[in-house]
């Protein structure tokens, strides 16, 4: 027989053949049968010399096409049956490549939420200083020198001279209130900002006291805005932070520096106010400081208290994250093991 | 302040259950913090505001319930003095004179004398409510002192008559270098702002403080002065604080007594003492004038509203407040109502002041919760402050740092171990701690603290960073307040199953440069510095513009050892302030260049000398505008390379952003390049 007639009935058969190949095992067979070194195909290679001049060049070329046809039929058949490329494949359980992840501290994660409620309300964001006078933290703020109302503002003093005597001492600001007066002085109202930073008192570190910790302080004046107006947003505030179904409690207090002065409540998420041990069994958990701004406050920064009004609030960052997020003690967050703040 | 229910039951009828009660109460401002013990035992702790020092008493906290609960106050009937009966049978000795030096500290003095007196223990049922009220039982007359106290919030004292010398009491301030031993058996060194209680020769009492042990009421005293009067509150509180003392005269005192209290008081406590130490009264003395209280406050019902955002109807205002004590007159005339407070509401000054209580009276949860309707203000530039720290960490955070937040306030020893001096740092006059004693002057100390830390809990391969102020300023100068950030790296700054990557100083800068790319600042110089906290060819400043904004470096292997820290830490920190102040305009951008690029490689050996800086401008300036790129791609120093060189390979682009560059161009700038490297820097060409 005409090899060329051979070689295209061999690749007739051998296609048929491969084509029912029931399994993978079966193909390589029939690749040792149609392609090996003892298969018809060697013969014929082997055999080319011999052929005549004419003949030796095409039957070459065919005896090419046929190896790459029976091996692309192998091929193509082997993926039908499901056989692994000759490449292995990657273990894509494998873990992925490390991609160091930062992450905000837990204090600053909890300012933004906090900031997140009050800007959209327009409300800018400004920070003061720490180091402050002892006029922008106590009188102005309508808490005058040896006034038992001092007490709850325990304050450390800096050891150094104040550039401004007549502004008093230098000190580390008890609370972000002095900022609420540092902008008044400097701008007319209407007036709506919002102060985070970090405020320090001569507490004794246990698990719920620090002598540095982070307040934000909110302050809203115009000719108009009223006590209602201040339950109104602090009631959507605290919505906001601790979810929709929050109940809120506001009760009377005092703040030298508003009039009238609240604190507000949450209801406590553990017992929805019935009194459990999350929240001593108060059934509500103390939230924040707030009042309308003390008419002694305004005339300190030359506003006119017959025209100008409205509320301010602070609010303790670190005791709302440690309610938001069930931490027991205050130290974890000054700490920083990571183990802990890679929770947040 | 801990209140009996029992005790309060005797000056109103109650009903409502403690809990109740307790709930009404901290509603009403007078937040009660615990209750101990059930039903009828029950005693309710509450936390009394500084401003309502008449809640400071049984009977003020009774006052009160009797205002929010609608009942009457049902106030013991105090037993006429007897003075003028007794006095007469009374032997001349047993009266005293009493002189106010200084009548701006104490404007008003009542004393009583009391003869016969037997001291003896106070009943049981006293006693019971001494203990009630964490106060311990003494004798009978000081326990009468202390429980008219509780009861009427009128702070007393009893002097045995039989020491105070020349039977007189003067009220006037120390003189220099008296000094009093008190009940306690301290003895004070006194100072001349101090008001005193003094017989002829001596202080024997700290006025509104504490009484003094050499006059004190003991087991053989037979005659006592009853003092009642009304010291100035500064005064007090002054010497109180000054002395270190607090007691619960000085804390009412402190506050504000009722001036009409003094002499109820006073009546009260006499009673006692007939009835319960069979004592006989034979003088009242009256030294001053009590305060004047009376002030009138006019209150528009149109303010009420504009305040609180809900109007009250005049007869609910009237009625409010004719409930906590006030009076209340209307002038036709104005239309506003008249009020006037009672002498216990020292309070009670301004109309906010009425419009508080007309809210609190009200409840506030009565009043409506709106949505404030505002008047838009011009925008303001946002805070540079706040909006730099911001933008730090959320780059930082982007970067792969993790934030943390360290103490402001180091102690000497950490200062020192960071080979920062103590004397230059800004420092507390009343620290809580020494290891709390100074303003930080870095961010360092803190975060080693924290390396240090998480070391030791076998936590690894930190990547941090901290945003925070700074302070600058020895004692004596001035004190600057910088807002910084700081960055800290320790071990791996990743590790997987295919790779480790080490933190290093390059690892570092190149973390700085990308916090700082986007802020628009000032190009950045790193210059190598000696700094204290580094070892030496290990870190350096960086400027900006004219100023040094920050530097970055490995921490010196000794100083870590001061830590505890055995894996090398490099640290940065960084002004932010400086940037901020920088002004922020936008510039112009250019679009991409699309004219094909002709690359050249080139590769030759330098002097480890001549600083990379260096290289590159004379390469940037070398290679001319047609060089697009230029990179980096290899820097060898090694076995194949003569020692004191390095081998180094960059790769250039050449581009004509208008036309496409021919090879023979591209060519002729490289040779350029090459020539200049050879002839500026003796490089060799490879």
């Amino acid at each position: 027989m005409n090899p060329l007639e051979e070689l295209a009935q061999l690749l007739a058969q051998a296609v048929a053949l491969i084509g029912e190949a029931a399994s993978p095992e079966r193909l390589e067979p029939l690749r040792v049968k149609f392609l090996g070194r003892k298969s018809r195909l060697s013969e014929i290679m082997s055999g080319l010399p011999a052929l005549p001049v004419e003949l030796r060049a095409v039957t070459g070329k065919q005896a090419n096409q046929f190896k790459a046809s029976v091996e692309a039929a192998l091929a193509q058949r082997r993926q039908v049956l499901g056989v692994a490329p000759a490449k292995p494949a990657l273990d894509v359980t494998l873990p992925g490549t490390a991609v160091p992840q930062g992450r905000l501290h837990p204090i600053t994660r909890t300012i933004e939420a906090i900031l997140g409620v009050f800007q959209p309300m327009g409300f800018e964001v400004i920070e003061g200083p720490e180091a402050e006078f002892a006029y922008y933290n106590f009188d102005a703020l309508n808490i005058p020198p040896d006034h038992p109302s001092r007490e709850s503002f325990d304050t450390f003093f800096i050891d150094t001279p104040s550039p401004q005597p007549a502004k008093g001492p230098l000190l580390l600001r008890s609370h972000t209130s002095p900022v609420q007066v540092r902008v008044m002085e400097q701008r007319p109202p209407p007036l709506r900002i919002v102060v985070p930073g970090k405020v320090y008192r001569p507490d004794a570190l246990d698990p719920s006291h620090s002598f540095m910790f982070h307040q934000v302080e909110g302050l809203m004046v115009d000719d108009r805005t009223t006590f209602a107006d201040l339950k109104g947003v602090l009631e959507q505030c605290l919505k906001a932070l601790f979810g929709a179904h929050t109940r809120t409690r506001f009760r009377p207090h005092f703040f030298p520096f508003t009039e009238p002065s609240a604190e507000v409540d949450i209801a406590c998420a553990a017992c929805q106010g019935a009194g459990c041990p999350t929240c001593g069994r108060k059934g509500w958990l103390e939230i924040m400081g707030c009042g309308m701004v003390h008419p002694h406050v305004l005339k300190a920064v030359r506003y006119n208290p017959a025209k100008v009004q409205g509320f301010a609030f602070g609010m303790g960052v670190e005791r709302i994250a440690m309610l938001q997020y069930g931490v027991k003690d205050i130290r974890l967050f000054f700490e920083n093991d990571l183990r802990f703040l890679s929770q947040f | 302040m801990r209140v009996p229910l029992e005790w309060l039951k005797e000056f109103v009828a109650i009903t409502l259950k403690p809990a109740a009660l307790a709930e009404r109460l901290t509603l009403a401002g007078l937040e009660v913090t615990a209750i101990e013990g059930a039903g009828e035992a029950a005693i309710f702790e509450i936390e009394i505001t500084p401003n309502r020092p008449d809640w400071l008493s049984i009977i003020g906290v009774a006052r009160e319930v009797a205002a929010i609960t609608r009942q009457r106050l049902k106030v013991p009937a105090v037993v006429p003095p007897h003075v003028r009966t007794r006095a007469a049978e009374a032997s001349r000795a047993a009266t005293v004179s009493i002189t106010l030096d200084d009548k701006a500290g104490c404007p008003y003095y009542l004393g009583r004398v009391f003869t016969g007196v037997r001291v003896s223990p106070s009943p049981a049922w006293m006693q019971h409510r001494l203990a009630a009220c964490d106060l311990r039982p003494i004798n009978n007359v000081v326990d009468i002192t202390n429980y008219v106290l509780l009861e009427t919030g009128q702070p007393l004292h009893a002097f045995d008559l039989a020491t105070l010398q020349g039977a007189m009491i003067r009220v006037r301030r120390a003189a220099a270098k008296e000094q009093v031993t008190t009940l306690e058996g301290h003895t004070h060194a006194l100072s001349a702002d101090m008001l005193v209680i003094a017989d002829r020769q001596r202080p024997v009492a700290i006025a509104g403080v504490i009484g003094g042990h050499a006059s004190a009421v003991t087991d053989g005293t037979q005659a006592v002065l009853l003092e009642s009067a009304f010291f100035e509150p500064r005064t007090v509180r002054r010497t109180a604080r000054a002395l270190g003392i607090t007691t619960d005269s000085s804390y009412r005192f402190e506050r504000g007594i009722d001036p009409e209290g003094v002499a109820r008081a006073s009546q009260r406590a006499g009673t006692l003492l007939i009835e319960l130490a069979f004592a006989q009264e034979s003088a009242l003395v009256e030294a001053g004038q009590r305060p004047s209280t009376r002030l009138v406050i006019s209150l528009s019902a149109a303010r009420v509203q504009r305040r609180l955002g809900v109007a009250v109807g005049e007869p609910t205002l009237r009625t409010s407040l004719v409930r906590l004590g006030c009076r209340v007159a209307s002038r036709a005339a104005t239309g506003l109502l008249q009020v006037t407070p009672p002498s216990f509401r020292r309070d009670l000054l301004h109309e906010v002041d009425l419009i508080e209580e007309i809210a609190r009276v009200r409840g506030y949860d009565q009043l409506p919760a709106t949505l404030p309707s505002v008047t838009l203000a011009a925008p303001q530039a946002p805070e540079a402050g706040h909006t730099q720290a911001q933008a730090a960490r959320r780059g930082c955070c982007a970067l792969g740092l993790s934030e943390i937040q360290t103490w402001s306030l180091l102690g000497a020893e950490a200062l020192r171990r960071c080979r920062i001096d103590p004397q230059r740092c800004a420092r507390l006059q009343n620290p809580l701690s020494q290891d709390h004693a100074y303003l930080r002057p870095s961010l360092l100390p803190g975060a080693l603290t924290v390396v240090r830390r998480n070391l030791a809990q076998g936590v690894t391969g930190l990547k941090l960073f901290e945003v925070g102020r700074v302070f600058q300023g020895a004692p004596g100068d001035a004190l600057r307040e910088i807002l910084v950030v700081g960055l800290v790296l320790c071990g791996e700054w990743s590790r997987d199953w295919q790779a480790r990557l080490p933190a290093d100083f390059f690892r570092l800068k190149g973390l700085v440069e990308a916090l700082s790319r986007g802020s628009r600042s000032a190009p950045r110089r790193w210059q190598p510095a000696s700094l204290a906290w580094s070892a030496s060819g290990e870190s350096a400043t960086l400027i900006a513009g004219p100023q040094a904004v920050g530097e970055a470096g490995q921490v010196a292997p000794d100083l870590l050892t001061a830590w505890e820290i055995e894996t090398p830490v490099w640290f940065a920190q960084i002004t932010l302030d400086a940037e901020a102040a920088m002004p922020q305009t936008a510039s112009a951008v250019l679009p991409p260049i699309t004219m094909p690029p002709v690359k050249r490689d080139l590769s030759f050996l330098l002097d480890t000398h001549i600083p990379f800086a260096r290289l590159e401008s004379v390469i940037r300036e070398a290679a001319g505008p047609l060089a697009t790129r230029i990179e980096l791609i290899d820097r060898y120093t090694g076995k194949q390379v003569p020692p004191g060189q390095a081998s180094l390979t960059f790769t250039l682009e050449y581009r004509d952003p208008a036309r496409t560059l021919t090879g023979g161009e591209a060519d002729a700038a490289h040779q350029h390049l090459r020539e200049t490297l050879v002839r500026e820097l003796g490089a060799t060409l490879r």
